[in-house]
């Protein structure tokens, strides 16, 4: 017995081997994504990591650590040492809206630091091709004279559904919203025709509005497949935000120096070729907001998601019906 | 195979009764927009009714003497084995993979495969080590690497 | 051009040396993945997504699409040898397969395995170049009430599944649907039944459920006795003895290609359901029902058809419609938008050399997977003759190390030991898994399917007998149902062995 312990104990000497570190980057960074692969946002961590690396002179480790929209990795980042070597790349689900909703392990404006905002996705809401509502102020006229009639298929409790929300507050329409398992059961939804009018992010629809299957009516901002005269909010006045967003979060408390290599690093890389690609293809706006304003606006965001959370029955304080 | 029925018939029925009352309080819903509750009420109701009717059969027929005893002889290895990999994950993040896969290993051919103890140190070594470039190295997985080399490293 | 060039344009695009090499890659990774239990096609596609920056679209998509159906052949290996599933599709084939290795025919059964997927996968991709397209628009026709259906009818034959109590049976697949909604809401994103843990949120995974309820707690057994486990005969049938087994298979092949092919192209289900489906209807069709479970080869050949066939027809809704319909193809999705390839009825317009290479490709892979484990199948008996206690703590650890990267976390390794723990228990207490995991896969589309159907038809349920195609569902469900009834009461079975 005596020999086993002692074994053990040179084992687990032998594997300590030290590593002096002198200047940030000197080993690996890992870029956690708080989404499953293949998705949108980690395609676009991806890419990142690609770009970036050449210019951060290491290597950058995309992980996936998925559950609950992004909080769960969240959660996780709150425990990791804050060394510049672990970051977190999720959408903004995790700092404005998942946090009104749900009773989570971290407080979205103490327990991380918000590094960036590098991109938005644009939103579309779609309609079949052969839909009665040609144009988005056809399906506002008939959502008034029919309410609670729409039928609005969306990805659950997801900044389509609360935009949505909020035009309808505007415009005083009801409707009534069928949550689907996000982008592509929602789109196969508008395209089998089983709801009225669909929202989700531009890219998957690309294809079929090309193909003359989909028709996009609205959207939050210009949208460069579509060759048709497009409505944006805009046209209608909507001066509104419900962005979703492409966010990095870092552990707390990063030394200064190593924020600005690690800022300039990201920098660089989103001005590469492939980052600026692959955006494009997934139909994101690149945004590229580091500092002080990222809070500020997360920040605001967050108040503008709150009231719309409330308004829709779906608070954690709320009772459910 | 009757009493081990009344057990678990009985765990089972305990347990759906259990979630049949929480998805209650969960809330139902309405026709038409059933709750978060609904379908683990009704799952778990069903599931309730069953184990009853399982658990009343098999009450009656060891009741008459037909149930055979449990032997319990023979859990002592595989409770040993699930303590152990409790262990192992709860180890896994503090002294990173390559260590507590070694000492898994050592233990599983030590005292389970009733290896010598030369013969087991060098078939962990050799399985953490190949594990570890296979999956760590080759296949560029992110293995936990151990926190507690952070605070022995100095610097 | 005519269907003919296509397929001549589709070959030349798939032999260029470039491509074969990379399909090649794909197919080799793929078995290798697939015979390491507890590691999946999801994550090593995601760790070669960006070695694919570099290569062209047509070799990226070949080689992440090789990975996937190699993946089938290689994942029946360890269920035969074993018993401990390769990837979650093999699960049913642990059933027959063990069986019949310890019969000493195991050389047998990884033979039917192989030459199985290879006729499933040669069919699927004629449905593939002839019916993608069609097949598609019909399956936009089901919308919620279809699929809640359609569910419905699976969980009747999830009933065929069983060898033992019905009754049992039935609990199993409860706690299987309940298992199955433990998570977020779908419709309300609030988390429900986590038990306060927050890796929960997303439910529970199947990787650690099957791991955990066939891998470990087939070790746990194991550990009970004395690690002298008897070394089964290994040597290779003589092959005019195997050639007369594999041909009296051949039509649970067929019927569990056909199986596979159209439950690979639902939402969802992919490789697992399909091999779950396949071995219910192959029960239901034999002479010898009372017999599966036993190494009957039936019960290896047509779920082994029926993954290999759902991999390729899982493949239709991506291409046609740009929708993945499972977690591997929203990662093979992925795959095609870094190379600004939009998948979708636009695809055979834009890029013909995509869809005609990878269809072709497909069926090169499946010659080169037939070739390649064909040989191979003498070295993977010979594996048997590894003593169990070097052979079950190196198992062991593939499966921690396939849980822990599904999705990098400890927590999954904590799940797989648990339903270790309870996959004993059941074992112990004679309750069997497979309707358990059948349900489990099933649940989530039952319960959004049935409130996305009640929420759009305003909480009436004649939605789901208005609809031709979903009332032909429900009546062909109530008609097994009866049947099952019947036949279970004729036998006596629901009271004999239901205690």
């Amino acid at each position: 017995m005596k020999k086993l312990i002692l074994s053990i104990f040179l084992f687990l000497l032998l594997s300590s081997f030290a590593e002096a570190q002198s200047h940030f980057p000197s080993r690996p960074i890992n870029l956690w994504v708080g989404l499953p692969a293949g998705g949108s946002a980690d395609v676009l961590a991806r890419a990142l990591a690609e770009a970036s690396e050449k210019i951060l002179g290491q290597k950058i480790v995309v992980v996936n650590k998925p559950g609950g929209g992004g909080t769960v990795a969240t959660s996780l980042l709150k425990g990791e040492k804050p060394d510049g070597y672990t970051l977190l790349l999720t959408t903004d689900t995790a700092i404005t809206r998942a946090p009104h909703m749900m009773d989570l392990e971290y407080d979205p404006f103490k327990d991380v630091d918000h590094f960036m905002i590098i991109g938005k996705w644009k939103t579309v809401w779609t309609v079949r091709a052969d839909s009665p509502f040609k144009k988005w102020s056809d399906l506002v006229e008939w959502a008034k004279k029919n309410p609670g009639q729409l039928t609005f298929g969306h990805c659950t409790a997801s900044s389509f559904y609360f935009g949505m929300v909020k035009i309808s507050q505007i415009e005083g329409f009801t409707f009534k919203g069928v949550p689907y398992a996000c982008d592509a059961p929602t789109m196969t939804a508008v395209l089998g025709g089983h709801v009225m009018v669909g929202g989700g992010t531009a890219a998957p629809y690309r294809s079929h509005v090309l193909a003359n299957n989909i028709r996009i009516i609205l959207s939050d901002e210009h949208i460069d497949y579509v060759k048709d005269r497009q409505y944006t909010f805009k046209d209608f006045g909507y001066n509104f935000e419900v962005p979703l967003l492409a966010i990095i979060l870092a552990p707390k408390g990063i030394p200064e120096s190593v924020k600005k290599t690690l800022e300039k690093g990201f920098l660089e890389g989103m001005k590469s070729e492939t980052f600026k690609r692959i955006a494009a293809e997934q139909e994101i706006s690149i945004v590229a907001m580091t500092g002080e304003k990222v809070t500020d606006y997360l920040r605001k965001v967050s108040g503008i998601y709150e009231k719309l959370i409330k308004d829709a029955n779906m608070h954690k304080t709320q009772k459910k019906q | 195979m009757e009493r081990h029925n009344l057990y678990s018939s009985s765990l089972l029925l305990a347990m759906a009764s259990l979630i049949c009352y929480k998805a209650y309080r969960i809330g139902l819903g309405r026709p038409d927009n059933p709750g978060e509750g609904f379908a683990p009420f009704w799952i778990s109701f069903v599931l309730a009714l069953l184990s009853a009717y399982l658990l009343f059969g098999s009450y009656l027929k060891v009741m008459k003497g037909r149930g055979g005893p449990i032997g319990v002889a023979t859990w002592r290895k595989p409770v040993y084995l699930l303590f152990l990999l409790f262990l192992y994950a709860f180890l896994l993040r503090f002294l990173g993979f390559l260590a507590v896969t070694f000492l898994l290993m050592l233990f599983l051919l030590y005292s389970f495969g009733g290896e010598s103890l030369r013969k087991s140190l060098l078939f962990s070594v050799l399985i953490s080590f190949i594990f570890y470039f296979l999956f760590a190295r080759g296949l560029q997985l992110p293995l936990p690497t151990g926190l507690i080399w952070d605070y022995l490293k100095p610097g | 051009m005519g269907i003919a060039e296509y397929i001549i344009y589709g070959f030349s695009v798939a032999t260029q040396p470039e491509n074969l090499f990379y399909c090649f890659v794909g197919v080799f990774i793929g078995t290798l993945i697939g015979v390491l239990p507890g590691i999946g096609p999801t994550g090593a596609m995601s760790l070669l997504l960006p070695v694919t920056f570099h290569i062209s679209p047509v070799g990226a998509i070949i080689m992440l699409a090789g990975i996937y159906y190699g993946c089938q052949y290689g994942g029946s290996i360890t269920s035969i040898l074993v018993n401990i599933p390769g990837e979650a599709s093999t699960v049913i084939t642990c059933l027959d397969g063990y069986e019949m290795a310890k019969k000493g025919k195991a050389g047998i059964a990884l033979g039917v395995s192989t030459i199985g997927s290879f006729i499933a996968g040669t069919l699927s991709i004629f449905g593939l170049m002839f019916l993608a397209f069609p097949i598609a628009k019909f399956a936009l026709k089901f919308g919620p009430p279809e699929y809640f259906s359609l569910v419905c009818m699976g969980l009747v034959i999830l009933t065929f599944l069983t060898r033992g109590s019905m009754l049992k049976a039935l609990m199993m697949a409860l706690i299987g649907l309940f298992i199955g909604l433990i998570g977020l809401d779908p419709f309300t994103a609030r988390p429900r039944f986590t038990f306060g843990f927050k890796e929960l949120m997303d439910g529970v995974g199947i990787v650690p459920l099957v791991m955990g309820l066939f891998g470990v707690s087939e070790i746990l057994i194991n550990l009970e006795e004395e690690l002298t486990r008897e070394i089964y005969r290994t040597q290779i049938a003589g092959l005019y003895r195997s050639l007369k087994e594999w041909v009296s298979a051949k039509w649970a092949i067929i019927r569990g290609s056909i199986v596979g092919f159209i439950v690979g192209i639902l939402p969802g289900g992919g490789a697992v359901l399909a091999s779950f489906v396949a071995y219910a209807v192959e029960k239901r069709f034999s002479s010898t029902p009372e017999k599966f479970g036993t190494g009957l080869i039936e019960g290896v050949a047509a779920p082994e058809s029926a993954n290999n066939a759902a991999a390729q027809s899982s493949l239709i809704p991506l291409l046609s419609l740009g929708i993945p319909s499972n977690v591997v193809m929203a990662v093979l999705y992925g795959g095609l938008l870094i190379h600004n390839i939009q998948p979708g009825p636009l695809l055979l317009k834009e890029h013909p050399d995509v869809f005609w290479g990878l269809v072709m490709s497909m069926y090169v892979g499946n010659i080169m997977l037939l070739l390649l484990n064909l040989p191979l199948i003498g070295i993977w008996v010979r594996l048997l003759r590894i003593p169990y206690k070097y052979l079950f703590p190196i198992v062991l650890l593939f499966c921690i190390v396939g849980v822990y990267s599904l999705n990098n976390s400890i927590f999954e390794i904590y799940l797989m030991v648990f339903f270790g723990f309870v996959g004993y228990l059941m074992r112990k207490f004679g309750f069997e898994a497979a309707p358990l995991v059948m349900a489990y896969v099933l649940s989530p589309l039952l319960e959004s399917s049935f409130r996305q159907s009640l929420s759009l038809s305003g909480g009436s349920f004649s939605i789901f007998f208005s609809k031709p195609i979903s009332l032909s569902f429900m009546a062909v469900a109530l008609f097994l149902l009866l049947f099952q009834i019947f036949s279970a009461i004729k036998k006596g079975r629901m009271h004999k062995s239901s205690f």
